[in-house]
């Protein structure tokens, strides 16, 4: 078991040195050297070289990417186009992406388990057709579209949440839930299609093992079976379905970010692609996949937790 | 088999038919948001250009860009899946490689290459096929993996064949279910993060038209001039479920899913 997790917390960091690489090297394939663009043209080699002198570009590249990483890790991030300081502005808005995040891996938990549950205690002939065509209907809708009529349905015709515009949590929580609840929605829609039919075929399976039979002709109830016996063996799949959302979920709040106008690090990043503000990106980005992978580490450890199979299979190799 | 037939056949004709239509639009102050009429079945937008024309180039550009990722991301990721099989150190260094991309969304990458190289074709296509090779690549490992344990292989092995016979005469023959099947999935991911992209206002260029740039246009007049919105995400729509039948066919044609 100790083997097992040093394993995946070295490639975690094997993941992290990965992305900090590419970043790195992108940014400095495109910058090139800011001397050619913080000087005139006219500027002697002699003010050329002194400039690269002060900004260690004359260092070696392994030195830089050190430098580079070190910074990193200092929270010293450099300044966005505007002059703001990056780490205070990512630590401003990384909240609104959380917190949206969270509600929608929520929303579309419930969702999907509700649809799943319903579909497998009707046991029609063609259950898993309804699940594979629900989950392509919203796989095809593009977030965008969905948010859009979203807003037409619940704020314009029935005006129950508003149309845009984000509330801290600090200023009372329901106005807070309100103003994330349309956006999450969108969000969780895109989740459930990938969750359903994945709780769909793990629900399915358990059910065909011989424990359940076993447990029926003891006297099980139906849908206590389905609860209980069912969804234990099927926890592993949960734990990558949640972690799977929340990558998406940073994609996806591009997106919606944009379209609801919160001040997520979604909407920072379109702003900084638009700016064409490369430090300010490739920080982000880097930040996001921190997390990502951060949570992949989580929810593997936790999945080899709940599941004695998953660790056999670790020691038998 | 049905499926694939009506779905390639539909797509096809949706391909031809936008290419027949397809044009940028002039520029006609006096038409500015009309209406969908006779003249312009679409309506015009916000330049008075028509609506119909652009939204067929805008199918035509959304469909020709997808193919091209999905079928070279495809091609490069089978190619990375066969390199793979039975060398521990290139197999090793793809997946750590496709571990870290894993936690980079794909809409971030192409916003990572538009910061650096400007919202164009080649950076949106670039990020695009980096992403969606790396997504592949996993999944098509994973059934070299599979293929790699089948009893026929080992049989192989017994009659003495060698490597590059067993790669090209049967773990390619196998492994070609799963390609395409991976095909119409990253044709359907492309599609989708073209058009987020494009929606941003990174995507290609501004003056070509795609469905994503037409749909950020007619979203802040979408109220009060809905045809801006939706003609063109019904195309966006129409592509999408094509693909995705294209798909559910493929996915039933392959045995080994059953």
């Amino acid at each position: 078991m100790a083997g097992r997790i040093t394993r995946r917390i070295l490639s975690f960091l094997m993941t992290l040195f990965i992305v900090s690489l590419f970043v790195f090297a992108s940014v400095s394939l495109s910058l090139g050297d800011s001397s050619s663009f913080v000087l005139s043209d006219e500027a002697s080699t002699l003010v050329i070289e002194r400039y690269r002198e002060a900004k260690g570009l004359n260092d070696n590249i392994f030195l830089r990417y050190l430098r580079f990483i070190i910074s990193f890790f200092k929270l010293d991030w450099g300044k966005t186009i505007g002059g703001e300081e990056i780490g205070k502005v990512i630590v401003n808005r990384l909240p609104v992406t959380l917190s949206l995040s969270f509600y929608s891996i929520l929303f579309s938990t419930i969702f999907s388990s509700l649809i799943v549950f319903f579909t497998l205690r009707r046991r029609r002939q063609n259950e898993g057709k309804v699940i594979s065509v629900l989950s392509s209907v919203f796989l095809i809708l593009p977030t965008f579209l969905t948010s859009l009529i979203l807003v037409l349905i619940f704020s314009l015709w029935l005006k129950l949440f508003p149309i845009s515009g984000y509330i801290r949590i600090k200023d009372g929580f329901i106005s807070h839930f309100r103003s994330l609840f349309l956006p999450s929605l969108t969000l969780s829609l895109l989740h459930s299609s990938i969750m359903m039919r994945i709780m769909y075929v793990a629900l399915k399976e358990s059910l065909n093992m011989p424990y359940t039979n076993t447990a029926l002709s003891k006297g099980m109830k139906e849908n206590r079976l389905v609860i209980s016996s069912s969804l234990k063996p099927s926890l592993p799949v949960f734990f990558t379905l949640v972690s799977d959302s929340i990558a998406s979920a940073f994609g996806g709040s591009c997106v919606i970010e944009n379209v609801f106008a919160l001040p997520g690090i979604g909407s920072l990043m379109v702003k900084g692609a638009l700016e064409r503000d490369a430090s300010l990106v490739s920080i982000c980005v880097m930040v996001v996949a921190f997390l990502v992978s951060f949570v992949f580490l989580v929810s593997d450890l936790l999945s080899d937790l709940a599941d004695p199979r998953r660790r056999r299979a670790y020691e038998k190799n | 088999m049905r499926k694939i037939k009506v779905g390639f056949a539909f797509l096809f004709l949706l391909l031809l038919f936008c290419f027949v239509f397809m044009g940028r639009g002039e520029v006609n102050g006096d038409l500015r948001l009309d209406g969908p009429s006779s003249s312009h079945i679409f309506g015009c937008d916000t330049l008075g250009r028509d609506l119909f024309q652009r939204v067929c180039f805008a199918s035509v550009v959304s469909i020709a860009l997808s193919v091209f990722v999905s079928s070279s991301s495809v091609m490069i990721s089978s190619l990375f899946a066969i390199l793979s099989f039975r060398n521990k150190t290139i197999k090793t260094i793809l997946l750590t490689l496709v571990s870290a991309f894993k936690s980079i969304p794909t809409v971030l990458v192409g916003l990572l290459f538009a910061s650096f190289f400007g919202g164009n074709v080649y950076s949106v296509t670039t990020a695009l096929m980096i992403s969606c090779t790396f997504s592949s690549f996993r999944v098509l490992e994973t059934k070299v993996k599979e293929i790699e344990g089948e009893e026929y292989i080992t049989a192989l092995d017994a009659l003495g064949l060698k490597k590059g016979r067993i790669i090209f005469f049967h773990i390619l023959p196998s492994l070609f279910s799963m390609a395409r099947e991976e095909w119409a999935t990253t044709m359907m991911t492309s599609i989708l993060s073209e058009s987020a992209l494009s929606f941003l206002g990174i995507g290609i260029d501004r003056s070509i038209p795609t469905l994503g740039a037409l749909l950020s246009e007619a979203r802040s007049l979408f109220f009060t001039k809905p045809h801006l919105l939706l003609f063109p995400s019904l195309f966006l729509v129409m592509i999408g479920v094509l693909v995705m039948i294209i798909k559910s066919g493929l996915s039933e044609l392959d045995p080994s899913s059953h």
